[in-house]
């Protein structure tokens, strides 16, 4: 059994008992018997109420992820064997924020409360602290239920689709297979459909040739990498959350590298999660040389955390230039607006 | 954000406004009431209860108003009006009290106020009443309008228990006050937890509990049970006791022991204090009285050694104390001892007195006009005296043309028109209204409080006095003064003399009844009922020159009606010629208050008495409620009772019955399960399978007979009978 505590107003009536006698014996009784027994009475009957109280049962349901400033409902379910009023004081992670405290009863009820992702990062959501109270609020018995669970909150991305041209240069995503550029050797993950095969015929040894058009750039595998050397670590965050959820709805296998991991390009919804996840843990840090000249393009923000720039090749651009639109995350509300 | 998000933050506050809100406000309605009820009481004794419902109805609008200020300022603004009361008040206290005004007087005041000092006591107590009034009962409405109804019950439940420890709040307020403010506590949290039903039973079961406990347990002695209206009855042994305050009424059984021994130039009576304030039902000593110097004192020189012979709380002796010796006490300008010490049997002083001229002649004359001081303090009416009695007053005394005529005229018809007697019954109202208008029967206090109130009432400052009468003559200059002789009587100012004494009682019938009471102490042989040789009779001058009207039985005295004091009386009662006839005058009878109102009439007991009986037998029922008691009762007596009539419905009746034992035993029966398949499942006894029988037979071939329905109920009883013997929790 935890241990009882006197709440502030179980010191008040028990102080009020206590005065009660003793000014009752030293000046005269007056009414003050109608003070001190009914404070004794009602102290005695409701430390009676919270004596071997069952332990409570809570179960939360927590959403597993969502992007940053978005916001999410949490749900207790509260029961005991008996019931009695509770405070629930969930303990809410750094990132997140929201009203974390709850009074109820545990008559087999749900309790929902509303969180804030406030910042990115896998942030914990309790372990759930259970007040359990009298109905005059005089004892408290305290309990801790419900193991922590975590939420991972992505960075914010935002719509390129305006400025979207800007980029194609650089990465070569376009879908004109018109203008031919030339011919080279087959390498292994080459789509069939490019094989050029009159060429391969010419070509001594059998082995194929493949065609390249005009705006396929290196290819349509984009590694993405980024280090934030200032204090911009969130802006670089979304700047490579944003270009790589753009560049996956264009089709284009998508990988990250970062200082805190490295996600090969692939393509679908599972591995958008893991690169949005991986963004999610993203610090300011130092990236090494050799993967920044790996990536095709890098996302840098300086020490003096001015701007974000974005470096294709050889050109380097700020970020908020390909900005534009809402932000893709649902609620708009409470997002600032765009980030650069 | 969007009208449905802020619909959606803004419904639970709606939806949550609920009855436990309302119940939550409504205690602490209830606290302020009783703090309220207090200081009601305090303006309707010196009428300023109009000025009262303002400030408090002020307070409640302020509240409403301003329940959206910060609690700080809000907090602020309630020191602040009672700052501004207090300033009000001192503006209104008499100035020698204003010019003692310092610091540490004010910390001794508060802290002689929470030792007990009763708030009437105090000079301009209804400007009090009226200047602290609006600073709690702001804040709590303040409060309750934020919904934070715990701080509003701990602030009215804080200024209840500032009237607890004056002494000013009963037993009873007192308790409704406390319960009240658990139970506001108690619905706040309630409310704030969105709780259930079943709480709120263990809240009502609670207070129950609290309300048994008060009643039975005494753990701070003195004080009344809180659920028997309070009762004013005087159980001293004495009518002399200091502390302030004097009930007048009910039944009074004097102590026959002999309180002191006085060696005394003449016979007097001795005074012990002096009241200046009428309740209704008792006499309040207010701080200022006898503080008002009073003309010097022209009768005879009186030397007086008293000689306690039990503990005494004040210092009696004859009006008007010059000087004072062998103890530590000290004089007011008015002629009244005052800090006196206890005195214990074996201690003795001295006192020389010297009172106004009491021979008619000089006094019936005097027409002047009266200090402001003693017109403000000595004029007092409670707001409950009745018209009736004004109006009688005013009609004894018209033909008296000077303060001393009106008294002696009031004097006279109450000694002629009402009988003297110690089982007077106690009045639940204001006595004087009672007593003067349809009671026959009262004893001293009455016939004395009768008297100042009527007086005052007329425009002519009076005050109430308790003390002792002469006692027993043992020898030519010694007398032994019992309790039974302790005495109510009547000072009246008669302008540039001074306090005259007057005593309305009629004094044969007093001193036979003590006397009645000291020979059954001896028969008794009850301790102290002697001293001083008073064992051996009374003294009586060799050449006696009084006219004695006590019939019978003059084992004692017959100097007990010669004293000193209703010499004028006495000189009067003959001579009819130049006083006017008021004995013939009668009292009209409270037709006001419905004609029946006879001295026994049947009342409803007061509202917070009722309030703790609903209390406790609301809470009596949610813990027959929440323990199930009720709704086994309920089972136990459904279970055996089966209903005549139709035989067809008997019958399904009595296998209702049946089902509910087999459901206790066996298992509940399944939604659509039929009853068949459900006998044919849990395989009950014969008698059972034989009920369902019946009761199918019943039911769908619509066959029942008188002996089907007769047997059927034979089967329920038999089974509810095997039921309830059985050792099982599960019921």
């Amino acid at each position: 059994m935890p241990p009882v505590s006197l709440t502030r107003r179980g010191q008040v009536a028990a102080a009020a008992a206590v005065l009660g006698v003793v000014l009752g014996y030293a000046f005269g009784g007056r009414s003050l018997n109608a003070v001190v027994v009914p404070a004794v009475v009602l102290l005695a009957a409701t430390r009676l109420y919270v004596a071997r109280l069952p332990e409570p049962d809570v179960e939360r349901v927590t959403p597993r992820e969502g992007h940053q400033g978005e916001r999410r409902t949490v749900e207790l379910f509260v029961d005991a064997a008996r019931s009695y009023p509770v405070t629930l004081r969930d303990k809410l992670g750094d990132g997140l924020r929201g009203e974390n405290v709850h009074r109820a009863e545990t008559d087999d009820r749900t309790v929902a409360y509303e969180i804030t992702l406030a910042a990115r990062g896998v942030h914990a959501v309790g372990p759930c602290f259970v007040t359990a109270t009298d109905p005059f609020g005089l004892w408290t018995v305290e309990f801790t239920v419900t193991d922590p669970q975590g939420v991972t909150v992505f960075p914010r991305v935002h719509s390129l689709e305006d400025t979207a041209a800007l980029l194609t240069g650089y990465v070569g995503i376009t879908d004109e297979r018109e203008q031919f550029a030339g011919v080279r050797e087959y390498e292994r993950g080459d789509p069939l459909r490019d094989v050029n095969w009159k060429a391969s015929a010419k070509r001594p040894g059998g082995d194929l040739a493949v065609t390249e058009y005009v705006g396929e750039g290196a290819t349509d595998r984009v590694t993405i990498a980024a280090e934030a050397l200032g204090p911009r670590a969130d802006s670089v965050a979304e700047a490579v959350a944003s270009i790589a959820t753009y560049l996956l709805d264009a089709g284009i296998s998508v990988g990250v590298v970062i200082p805190e991991g490295k996600l090969d390009p692939a393509h679908g919804d599972p591995h958008r999660r893991r690169i949005l996840g991986l963004l999610a843990e993203f610090e300011q840090g130092k990236l090494r040389h050799r993967y920044k000249e790996e990536a095709e393009i890098v996302v840098h923000a300086p020490e003096s955390g001015q701007h974000v720039s974005v470096s294709v090749g050889d050109e380097d651009r700020r970020y908020e230039e390909f900005v534009g639109g809402p932000t893709r995350s649902r609620d708009t509300a409470d997002a600032p607006g765009v980030v650069a | 954000v969007s009208a449905a998000g802020l619909r959606d933050r803004l419904a639970p506050n709606w939806r949550s406004l609920g009855t436990q809100d309302g119940l939550a406000a409504a205690a602490v309605a209830v606290v302020v009431a009783a703090y309220l009820t207090v200081l009601f009481e305090v303006v309707s004794v010196v009428g300023k209860t109009p000025s009262l419902v303002a400030v408090v109805a002020g307070a409640v609008a302020l509240a409403a108003v301003l329940r959206a200020l910060r609690w700080k300022y809000a907090v602020g603004l309630a020191a602040a009006l009672l700052a501004v009361g207090l300033a009000v008040y001192l503006t209104a206290v008499p100035r020698a009290y204003y010019a003692a005004m310092s610091p540490s007087r004010v910390v001794q005041d508060t802290i002689a106020l929470l030792t007990g000092y009763s708030v009437l006591r105090m000079p301009a107590a209804g400007t009090w009443a009226v200047a602290v009034a609006p600073a709690p009962t702001f804040l709590a409405a303040y409060f309750t309008a934020r919904r934070e109804y715990t701080r509003a019950a701990g602030i009215a439940a804080a200024t209840l228990g500032f009237f607890v420890l004056t002494g000013d709040a009963t037993m009873t307020v007192t308790l409704v006050g406390v319960l009240a403010a658990a139970s506001a506590v108690a619905f706040a949290t309630l409310a704030a937890h969105h709780a259930s039903a079943r709480q709120t039973q263990v809240v009502a079961a609670v207070l129950a509990v609290m309300i048994v406990g008060s009643a039975t347990v005494t753990a701070v002695p003195g004080g009344a049970s809180p659920l028997v209206p309070a009762d004013t009855t005087s159980a001293a042994g004495s009518l002399v006791s200091a502390g302030g305050y004097i009930g007048v009424g009910g039944e009074l059984r004097l102590d026959p022991q002999v309180q002191f021994v006085a060696e005394s130039d003449q016979s007097t009576y001795y005074r012990a204090a002096v009241y200046d304030r009428f309740t209704g039902n008792g006499w309040v000593q207010t701080a200022d009285v006898g503080g008002t110097e009073t003309p010097p004192a022209t009768g005879e020189r009186i030397r007086q050694r008293i000689t306690p012979k039990r503990t005494l709380d004040l210092v009696p002796a004859a009006p008007v104390p010059q000087t004072i010796s062998g103890i530590d006490a000290e004089l007011t300008a008015g002629g009244l001892i005052r800090g006196g010490p206890t005195l214990y049997p074996g201690d003795s002083y001295e006192v020389v007195s010297r009172a106004p001229p009491s021979d008619r002649s000089t006094l019936a004359d005097e027409t002047g006009d009266y200090p402001a001081a003693i017109r403000d303090q000595y004029l007092q009416l409670p707001e409950s005296t009745s018209g009736q009695v004004v109006d009688l007053a005013g009609r004894i005394t018209a033909e008296a043309e000077s303060p001393y005529m009106q008294a002696d005229a009031i004097e006279r018809w109450l000694e002629t028109n009402k009988r003297y007697s110690l089982d007077a019954r106690n009045a639940r109202g204001n006595l004087v209204n009672e007593f003067v208008l349809n009671r026959e029967v009262g004893y001293c206090t009455y016939y004395a409080s009768a008297m100042v109130v009527m007086l005052r009432s007329q425009g002519v400052p009076a005050r109430f006095v308790v003390g002792f009468t002469d006692g027993q003559r043992v020898s030519e200059d010694e007398w032994v003064v019992r309790g039974v002789d302790s005495h109510a009587w009547v000072e009246v100012y008669v302008p540039d003399r001074g306090w005259v004494t007057f005593d309305p009682t009629p004094s044969s019938s007093r001193v036979s009844a003590e006397q009645e009471r000291i020979r059954t102490a001896r028969e008794n042989g009850v301790e102290g009922v002697d001293a001083a040789g008073s064992e051996n009779g009374t003294w009586t001058p060799p050449q006696t020159t009084t006219t004695t009207t006590t019939s019978a039985n003059n084992t004692t005295t017959s100097g007990e009606d010669d004293s000193e004091l209703p010499t004028a009386e006495e000189e009067f009662l003959g001579t009819v010629d130049d006083t006017p006839q008021v004995a013939n005058i009668t009292a009209p009878g409270q037709a006001g208050e419905g004609g029946a109102s006879g001295p026994d009439r049947p009342s409803l007991p007061p509202l917070s008495t009722l309030a703790v009986w609903a209390v406790l037998l609301v809470g009596g029922a949610a813990t027959l409620r929440f323990t199930g008691v009720a709704d086994r009762a309920y089972r136990a007596l459904w279970l055996r009772w089966l209903p005549d009539g139709d035989p067809r419905e008997e019958v399904e009746a009595a296998f209702e019955r049946v089902e509910y034992v087999l459901e206790r035993r066996y298992r509940e029966r399944k939604p659509g399960e039929t009853i068949r398949d459900y006998v044919a499942d849990v395989r009950p006894s014969e008698h059972a399978q034989r009920a369902a029988e019946l009761r199918e037979r019943a039911r769908y071939a619509g066959e029942a007979s008188g002996d089907d329905a007769a047997e059927a109920k034979r089967l329920a009883r038999s089974l509810a009978a095997e039921y309830s013997r059985l050792p099982s929790l599960r019921r």
